[in-house]
């Protein structure tokens, strides 16, 4: 970086001022101008109100109950996937990352489905019971909120654990045997010490991403349970701009004191990795019968959680629960210019363009991150940790009332949309790409060098050649998750602005089921293509190490 | 501590590769060191000593009882791996004491057991280090006080010595050996390096492809291998072959590579044989002398204190060790006058061929 250094500056400096202009100038300010200004209730009667008090609770037990639900079911499927030796062991282990990247929306959809009233668990308790009503109902309320939530982070915690146990050296538990250690203590004083580190993260993680839920809780709440981000939308919608930045003041305080413990979390992971070594595996052949039928028990527990509400969204796509008929109604609803054709269209522009965003923006701050400069590294991993740590609600409240306002734009915001799902993505693209660019021998680049390439030579002919599968798999990850965004995007639209995944919950609304359906069916596969090329592209870019 | 007897122990494995059988004895307060390269099965042997690994074939018996069916952590077996597999989130001394925790020792007893090896193995200052924190020689004594830490009746030690630079293996080495002479534990010491093995044991059993090829002590091995693979893994050993075609009472003559040997033993007239010849036994000399083979000098390499000279004969290398500066000062100005080679009929070794 000898020559053209001020220009290389300036390009690494450019995304970093952006996510200040759009990101912290926003939220920042609007925080403080509610609070000062308002207009609506102050920081202190907030602070004293019963709604604030229980939904604070309420936040944090439902949070507490989804991780530690999710960690129960999790555990045990982190060691069958670390120690079990089966077929398809690479299928299943790439498959673990398919529900992360699925719109909460749409798993909401597939809760109904599979766990709602008239749904397929409720068909089989009502065969059972022989009665002609509806039986169990655990797609509402607490339950559906807490099971939605196991939905997301039971794959999380497996992926986590199951990673870290992989790291633990046959030759310390064979020794751990040799000293007399049971297999109970082993697993006490050994294995667990070895994955405690990873597991914390994979619970804080948790935690963290149940404390933030919105969709979810939204749907499946029922306007009778609230998380502090329902209550900031709320709140936004009666116009109480100071209740608004109080509690999202109280939200983010908690948020960076949770994501500090997390990044603390990794920070040991890291330190007690060690080399790589393999676990001891044992065939699936040489289980004993108990422990077969354990594990098949829990593969069908498993099943039911997290790849049935999948596949009740195929249903519920042509399967009308008003009717209880089976139809097309939901597809050709999709067809219609004022019912699915305006959100699609929309979906697929603001997805694209948030996309193409965050991966131009993804790049230098990629290098950033590289960067032998600890202030821009530092400054450049704060800055994209923001948007997973500040929720979406905030920052599109932010967005709404300092950039919108003052711009006109406020009557037809699909600017704001769009700048809110490249925040959302971009975290993303900055770490797939700084992944892969960590994987860039940089004797290659010496070469390039020595034979004579300058810097643009360099960068377009061997660099970014070797980042493009990089890219493509944050590009994936950012579109799906740009298309999938409702939080945002429904605090911002205005009618023309309707998206699928906001159509989705709409239609939710007003009880028309199988239009949603479809809808959801259709980002599925959307997301599951998406999922497919991440997967592609991370097996040529880092061996599948996402 | 205990006799320790493999017989036919035998394993194949699903990839189709095969150790065994294995026939070896251990005996009471011995270390034996299991030499041979890689993939010769040394550390499969000791994996199924240990119990870690199941033979499909033999029987495997400490002080004449069958172990087999006894689970590792009950066969009172301290281990020792080249990757020392420290427990990375304790400290040394938690390592050390892990063993006599897990047994219920009291803590009184633990901490004075503890203590009594740290001194031992010199190591009583790192006690409260983490295990992150101490050096490759230090990591192998804090390895070797906890697999001693119960006063185990058999010690297995694989490659422990592997990933350390010359000189601190030397001394952990020296060190290995007094303390397991000191305490009397029967040791099987898993090694590819023929100096190592040679330093440390009593005696040293020979893996070539998952079968012992020669046991012995030491010398017994170099001076007398009993095969080919013997001779040029542990003597480094030029290996001939030939005819005899003549035989009288104590010495054969054999015809090698268009020269004859005279060599000390007893074979048929007309039979093919193998012998190999030291490289310290190969005698050069210069200038011209009838009965002496005519050689050419490929290389002399100085080694400290001696030169290894090789020498083209034929198609094959003879090498040769010698300590005479002389020799060698001449042999490099030399240019015209024929170089030879020799060695006396009693320092040849028959071999056995298949």
């Amino acid at each position: 970086m000898r020559n053209g250094s001020t220009a290389t500056y300036v390009i690494m400096a450019l995304p970093l001022l952006l996510l200040m202009g759009f990101l912290v100038y926003p939220v920042l300010g609007v925080l403080i101008l509610g609070l000062v200004v308002g207009p609506g209730s102050s920081f202190q009667e907030v602070m004293s109100s019963q709604v604030t008090h229980a939904t604070l609770w309420f936040t944090f037990l439902q949070a507490a109950a989804s991780t530690i639900l999710a960690v129960v079911l999790g555990l045990p499927g982190a060691f069958l996937l670390a120690r079990l030796e089966f077929k398809g062991k690479q299928a299943v282990r790439a498959a673990v990352i398919l529900p992360f990247i699925l719109p909460p929306i749409v798993v909401v959809v597939g809760f109904l489905r599979m766990f709602g009233s008239y749904g397929f668990v409720d068909s089989v308790a009502m065969a059972l019971t022989g009665s002609t009503e509806s039986v169990v109902n655990f797609a509402a309320g607490v339950p559906g909120i807490v099971l939605a939530h196991a939905f997301y982070n039971i794959p999380l915690v497996i992926l986590l654990v199951s990673a870290a146990l992989e790291r633990l050296d046959p030759d310390i538990e064979d020794t751990a045997e040799l000293l007399g250690a049971s297999s109970i203590q082993s697993l006490r004083r050994i294995v667990l010490p070895h994955i405690m580190p990873s597991l914390l993260s994979a619970a804080i993680l948790t935690f963290l991403f149940c404390f933030m839920s919105f969709p979810i809780v939204l749907a499946l709440g029922q306007g009778r349970y609230m998380t502090l981000e329902v209550l900031i939308y709320y709140a936004f919608s009666s116009f109480d701009f100071g209740m608004t930045s109080s509690i999202a003041v109280i939200q983010i305080l908690i948020l960076m004191a949770l994501a500090i413990a997390y990044t603390a979390a990794i920070r040991s992971d890291k330190r007690d990795a060690g080399q790589t070594s393999f676990i001891k595996t044992i065939p699936i052949t040489e289980l004993s019968a108990p422990g077969l039928l354990t594990g098949i028990l829990y593969a069908l527990l498993i099943g039911v959680i997290v790849v049935g509400p999948m596949i009740a969204v195929i249903d519920s796509a042509v399967f009308d629960p008003v009717t209880g008929q089976y139809t097309l109604k939901g597809f050709l609803h999709l067809l219609e210019v004022e019912g699915g054709l305006l959100p699609l269209t929309n979906s697929l522009f603001y997805a694209t363009l948030a996309t193409l965003f965050s991966v131009v923006m993804g790049i230098p701050l990629a290098y950033s991150l590289r960067s032998r400069s600890g202030l821009l590294s530092n400054s450049t991993s704060v800055m994209i940790l923001l948007p997973l740590g500040v929720s979406s609600i905030t920052i599109a409240y932010g967005l709404l009332r300092l950039i919108a306002v003052p711009t006109g734009w406020a009557a037809n915001p699909w600017p704001l949309i769009i700048i809110a799902q490249t925040l959302i993505g971009v975290p993303f693209t900055a770490r797939a790409i700084e992944n892969s660019l960590r994987g860039i021998d940089p004797s290659l680049l010496e070469q390039a060098d020595s034979l004579g390439a300058n810097r643009l030579q360099k960068l377009f002919f061997v660099e970014l050649p070797l980042l493009a599968p990089g890219i493509l798999v944050g590009a994936a990850f950012a579109f799906a998750m740009a298309i999938g965004e409702m939080s945002a995007t429904l605090f911002l639209k205005r009618e023309q602005n309707v998206t699928l995944a906001v159509a989705i919950y709409e239609n939710l609304g007003v009880r028309k089921f199988v239009e949603a359906g479809a809808a959801s069916l259709l980002l599925l596969v959307v997301c599951f293509i998406a999922f497919l090329v991440i997967q592609r592209a991370s097996e040529s870019a880092f061996k599948g190490a996402i | 501590m205990v006799r320790v007897v493999l017989s036919g122990l035998a394993r194949e494995f699903a990839d189709g590769t095969h150790i065994g059988p294995i026939d070896l004895t251990l005996e009471d307060g011995e270390l034996l060191a299991l030499l041979g390269p890689s993939g010769s099965g040394k550390t499969t042997t000791l994996r199924m000593v240990a119990g870690f690994i199941t033979p499909n074939h033999g029987t495997l018996t400490f002080d004449g009882a069958n172990i087999l069916d006894v689970p590792p952590r009950d066969r009172g077996i301290g281990m020792v791996l080249q990757s020392v597999a420290l427990f990375p989130h304790m400290s040394v001394y938690q390592n050390i004491a892990f063993g006599l925790e897990v047994s219920g020792w009291s803590r009184e007893k633990t901490i004075n057991r503890v203590e009594a090896l740290s001194d031992l193995l010199g190591i009583r200052n790192l006690l409260f280090r983490r295990t992150r924190e101490i050096s490759g020689g230090e990591a192998q004594r804090v390895a070797l006080a906890r697999a001693l830490a119960k006063e185990p009746q058999l010690l297995l030690l694989d490659e422990p010595l592997s990933s350390l630079d010359p000189q601190l293996r030397e001394t952990l080495q020296f060190e290995i050996r007094k303390i397991q002479k000191e305490l009397g534990v029967t040791t099987l010491y898993v090694t590819h390096s023929q100096s190592e093995a040679f330093a440390i044991s009593d005696r040293v059993a020979v893996l070539d492809n998952g079968v012992v090829s020669q046991v012995g002590a030491p010398e017994e091995l170099y001076n007398r291998p009993k095969n080919e693979f013997v001779a040029r893994f542990v003597g480094g050993g030029n290996i001939f072959a030939g005819e005899v075609v003549k035989s009288t009472e104590g010495e054969i003559l054999i015809h090698a590579n268009g020269w004859r040997f005279q060599v000390s033993g007893t074979s048929q007239s007309g039979s093919d044989v193998v012998f190999s010849v030291k490289p310290e036994d190969i005698r050069i000399g210069l200038g011209e002398r009838p009965n002496a083979l005519a050689v050419e000098v490929v290389s002399i390499i100085p080694l400290g204190g001696m030169h290894k000279i090789i020498l083209q004969f034929g198609d094959r290398k003879v090498t040769s060790i010698t300590q005479d500066e002389d020799l060698v000062r001449m042999l490099k100005e030399n240019e015209s006058s024929g170089v030879w080679f020799t060695f006396e009929p009693s320092s040849a070794s028959l071999l056995k061929t298949d």
